[in-house]
């Protein structure tokens, strides 16, 4: 007993130690949000009323209060950056995320380029910038915003895995009533969905429902999907989904050709769709499908393909035009 | 009884039994010799004496009293133990390493006293290593290192002072001194009890010898009795020669078994 | 060779000096250029009194980024270089080899392996301090399990010791590197958990000082609880034994002290090698063995290395932070290998 009592005493200060840190210190770092595994894209966008001080809380739960419309907005995510763009004059958007710069995955690009703004990386130069609002997804850093909740400045985590349309359009909502831009935001509510019902009116009565494939190498869209929302709202039928898929999903070859897609959609990077499109027929898998035989394979751009945006409402365009003529 | 008694002293690791009652007196001003062939246990009843062994049967007393019930740190302040292999890695001074020698006197955070200065001084002046006080440990011989940690024990200021072949790695000169510096402490009145291969020291210095054969006892008494030829020959499967020196003293010669050339 | 010590007072004397020297230029470099008399604004603001500063003339942006970022990440990489340091001193004692270190025995794969177990489980959500907690616990039931591993007979060979301790290491990465690839769909996890296997000190805030700072110097005081027991446990445990140490009971304490000490470190710093083996050793060369000048000497000097490096970490190739992990091992390699050459060249003098 004796010989093991100096290594409980330790034991004991370590635990007690641990105790006080736990109740007095300040260690709030805040609650996580639910993890993207579980419920992909849970979009309950909680915002109070349109009266300054305004409040929304976000994916971490936290209560984030905007005192005034934002003049220095920093996003950090790529499709955040397309949020902003859509609804503020870029002039007030002083930093984005890197990928605003990519001309290959951006929507933005254009608009990086002519305005300039900082790239949005460690927590010092963001805030040497001076913002009055950042806009960050869910997957940030967790230190990251814990500084800058710390330093004042409201900063607001976004769930960023979009399943519906719908969510989509919340979003933009958001945005404007973050940023003190709420008209603006509604005409990007009404352009969104006037060019969605638009899109999906395209499909004439009584035609079957056309039967498409997401494709991405190895994986594609199941259930609870933005690519399952698009494709229902056209009024076709999710391949992926009715195989059993479930979120961005892996899929083999096998199943590829059991399925026999009427459609295959793809991406590819800026100016190489023709390539891609040559490679994906000569592919023997998708070679074997009749949208191959029958010339139903579409490649679209990166930065059309799919974005997580308001420019979504381009790439439904784009699909229901191909589909329906 | 006052000094070192181990009474029916057994110790076992596993299957095998290392020290099978083991009976052994230690009076104060004695100087005993542990002897026996490798694997006698020679080392095995020096830790048990030195009570660092737990034991399986008997027990070992100091002054009668048994040693399990003396507190760790008296324990170190009446017996001291210096092993046979003296490792030392890392660079303190000869001095540092002696005075490491007070630590079961010493509390947690206490100053060096004059008392432990003294006995350092005598430790280091006994073992002749005064002009090593500043060396590093790392950079001495096997043999000096050999005194430094003897002197180690000596600040010990012990009662009892067990020695694992101390001579085992020293020169005949230093090996001398060690022995006369174990007979000057036995004739002070500590117990010296030195476990050695070196039959002619011992026969030269112990006043009591043990010979231990496969952990037993195979006798014990005066050098005169226990070093006879045939008892040497039939535990150590060797022939030896008894010669008488010029001085007086005993000193054998060995050689290998009867059926061995001459 | 019987090279000269280095007087103690001098030693800090010259120590002090580099420490200050480091926290004042950790502090003035950052990603952006802040003036020097703006940061001393800021300190005084903060340490001074109320009243005695007027905060006229520094900005909001200015006082966060000095207080809120600079100053904390600079005060972690002293605590951690602090706790390391002190770790590889009682590791080297304890394993009687000036060329152990906590990373070498498996604790840091341990701290780094309970880290991972807090984040994959969910529990680094419910509560923050679970987290150093948990790479506490790790450090120290690795340390356990390779020092068992490699004890026959109460002897514990180096050479065992260190394969014991590479075979823990492989293991322990092994199954980081599985609970990584399970969460791989949840990207955000998997990414935490890179950067604790690398380390680095982006970002780290009051919040992380706080959740090493305490239980870093609560290490090094347990520690120094144990100096002589240490310093004769450095002679042999049956040596130390026959002295009155009660060995393995300190045995127990020590690992357990050296445990808190790595599980703090990794908790806020990831895994950060190096330092904990050329700083002790190193320091060991100029002030001697002796733990109770040995162990804080070997903190403080810690403490600047790491801060150092940190700088270094920060500055190489702006605006991109190399790992800190990296740095350490970049700088501390080199001079462990030096270490080893002199080591070797010592011992073919004699």
């Amino acid at each position: 007993m004796k010989s093991i009592l100096p290594t409980l005493i330790l034991l004991v200060a370590i635990g007690a130690m641990a105790a006080a840190i736990d109740r007095f210190a300040p260690l709030r770092e805040g609650n996580r949000a639910a993890r993207p595994g579980e419920g992909y894209g849970n979009a309950e966008i909680r915002t109070g009323s349109e009266q300054y001080p305004r409040q929304a809380i976000d994916s971490d739960s936290f209560v984030v209060r905007v005192a005034r419309p934002a003049r220095r907005i920093v996003s950090q995510y790529w499709s955040i950056d397309e949020y902003v763009y859509s609804v503020v004059p870029p002039e007030r958007v002083v930093a984005v995320s890197q990928s605003a710069y990519e001309e290959s995955y951006s929507n933005v690009y254009e608009l990086a380029r002519r305005y300039r703004p900082a790239i949005a990386t460690d927590p010092e130069r963001v805030l040497r910038l001076d913002p009055d609002l950042l806009m960050v997804s869910d997957s940030s850093r967790a230190d990251f915003c814990a500084i800058v909740r710390s330093s004042g400045v409201p900063i607001y985590r976004e769930f960023s895995m979009f399943t519906t349309l719908q969510q989509i359009a919340e979003t933009i909502r958001l945005t404007g009533y973050l940023t003190g831009e709420d008209a603006s935001a509604r005409r990007q509510v009404d352009l969104f969905w006037n060019d969605i019902h638009r899109a999906a009116a395209r499909r004439p009565s009584g035609v079957p429902h056309p039967r498409i494939l997401g494709f991405g190498g190895a994986y594609s869209y199941g259930r609870e999907t933005l690519f399952e929302d698009i494709v229902k709202t056209l009024g076709g039928v999710n391949v992926g989904a009715e195989g059993g898929l479930k979120g961005y999903d892996e899929v083999s070859g096998e199943q590829i050709v059991r399925w026999n897609p009427e459609w295959i959609v793809a991406a590819a990077p800026k100016g190489k769709t023709k390539e891609v499109l040559a490679r994906l027929m000569a592919d023997p898998v998708l070679g074997a499908t009749q949208a191959a035989h029958n010339g139903r394979l579409l490649v679209y751009e990166q930065h059309l393909y799919l974005p997580f945006s308001p420019f979504v409402r381009l790439f439904v365009t784009a699909l229901s035009e191909a589909l329906y003529g | 009884m006052s000094g070192l008694e181990a009474a029916e002293i057994t110790v076992r690791r596993g299957k095998r039994t290392i020290l099978d009652r083991v009976s052994v007196q230690v009076a104060p001003g004695e100087f005993l010799s542990i002897v026996g062939p490798n694997g006698s246990g020679k080392s095995s009843l020096l830790r048990a004496l030195a009570g660092l062994w737990k034991l399986d049967g008997g027990s070992v007393r100091i002054d009668g009293r048994n040693l399990s019930g003396f507190g760790r740190r008296e324990l170190a302040q009446h017996v001291a133990f210096v092993p046979q292999d003296v490792r030392m890695d890392f660079a303190f001074t000869v001095e540092e390493v002696v005075a490491m020698g007070r630590h079961p006197w010493r509390g947690r955070f206490e100053r060096a006293r004059e008392q432990d200065r003294r006995a350092i001084d005598a430790a280091i002046a006994s073992c002749d290593i005064g002009h090593l006080r500043e060396r590093f440990v790392t950079t001495l011989s096997g043999g000096e290192r050999q005194r430094v940690a003897i002197a180690r024990s000596l600040a010990v200021e012990p009662r009892m002072i067990l020695l694992d072949e101390p001579t085992a790695s020293l020169d005949v000169q230093h090996s001398l001194e060690i022995l006369d510096l174990c007979r000057g402490l036995s004739r002070a009145g500590k117990s010296i009890v030195l476990a050695t291969h070196d039959l002619n020291a011992v026969a030269r210095y112990a006043t009591q010898v043990v010979l231990l054969d496969s952990g037993r006892v195979a006798y014990t008494g005066n050098c005169e009795g226990v070093l006879e030829a045939n008892v040497l020959g039939r535990v150590f499967g060797v022939r030896a020669e008894r010669l008488q020196s010029a001085g007086g003293h005993a000193v054998y010669v060995f050689a290998r078994g009867p059926e061995a050339n001459r | 060779m019987g090279k000269r010590r280095v007087n103690l007072a001098m030693f800090y004397a010259a120590l002090f000096p580099i420490l200050v020297v480091s926290v004042l230029v950790g502090i003035g470099i950052g990603s952006t250029n802040i003036d020097w008399r703006t940061i001393l604004h800021v300190a005084g603001l903060k340490l001074l009194p109320a009243g005695w500063v007027h905060s006229a003339g520094v900005t909001k942006a200015d006082t966060v980024i000095v207080w809120l970022i600079r100053v904390p990440r600079v005060v972690v990489a002293a605590f951690v270089g602090m706790g390391l340091a002190a770790a590889g001193a009682i590791m080297q004692g304890l394993f009687r080899n000036p060329l152990a270190e906590p990373g070498t025995v498996g604790t840091g794969s341990g701290a780094i392996l309970g880290a991972v177990i807090a984040f994959a489980a969910g529990w680094s959500t419910r509560s923050v301090i679970s987290l150093p907690l948990m790479a506490m616990i790790g450090a120290f039931a690795a340390l356990v399990i390779v020092y068992a591993m490699a004890t026959r007979g109460g002897v514990t060979p180096v050479g065992t010791l260190l394969l014991a301790g590479i075979a823990m290491m492989s293991l322990l990465s092994a199954i980081s590197s599985l609970l990584i690839s399970l969460s791989v769909l949840n990207w955000q996890i998997g990414q935490e958990i890179v950067f604790w296997m690398m380390g680095g000190l982006d970002a780290r805030s009051w919040t992380h000082v706080w959740l090493c700072a305490p239980f870093i110097l609560l290490g090094i005081a347990a520690a120094m609880f144990q100096t002589k027991d240490l310093d004769l446990i450095q002679q042999g445990e049956e040596t130390a034994a026959s002295f009155g140490v009660d060995v393995e009971s300190s045995k127990r304490y020590l690992a357990l002290t050296a445990a808190i000490l790595t599980g703090a470190s990794v908790a806020v710093a990831g895994g950060v090698g190096f330092v904990g083996l050329v700083v002790p050793h190193a320091v060991r060369l100029l002030v001697g063995p002796s733990n109770r000048a040995l162990i804080p000497a070997s903190a403080l000097t810690g403490a600047a290395f790491l801060i150092l490096c940190d700088l270094l970490a920060r500055t190489i190739h702006p605006p991109v932070e190399i790992r800190l992990g990296v740095i350490t091992a970049l700088v501390g390699g080199p001079l462990f290998i030096a270490l080893l050459l002199q080591r070797y060249w010592e011992a073919s003098d004699r």
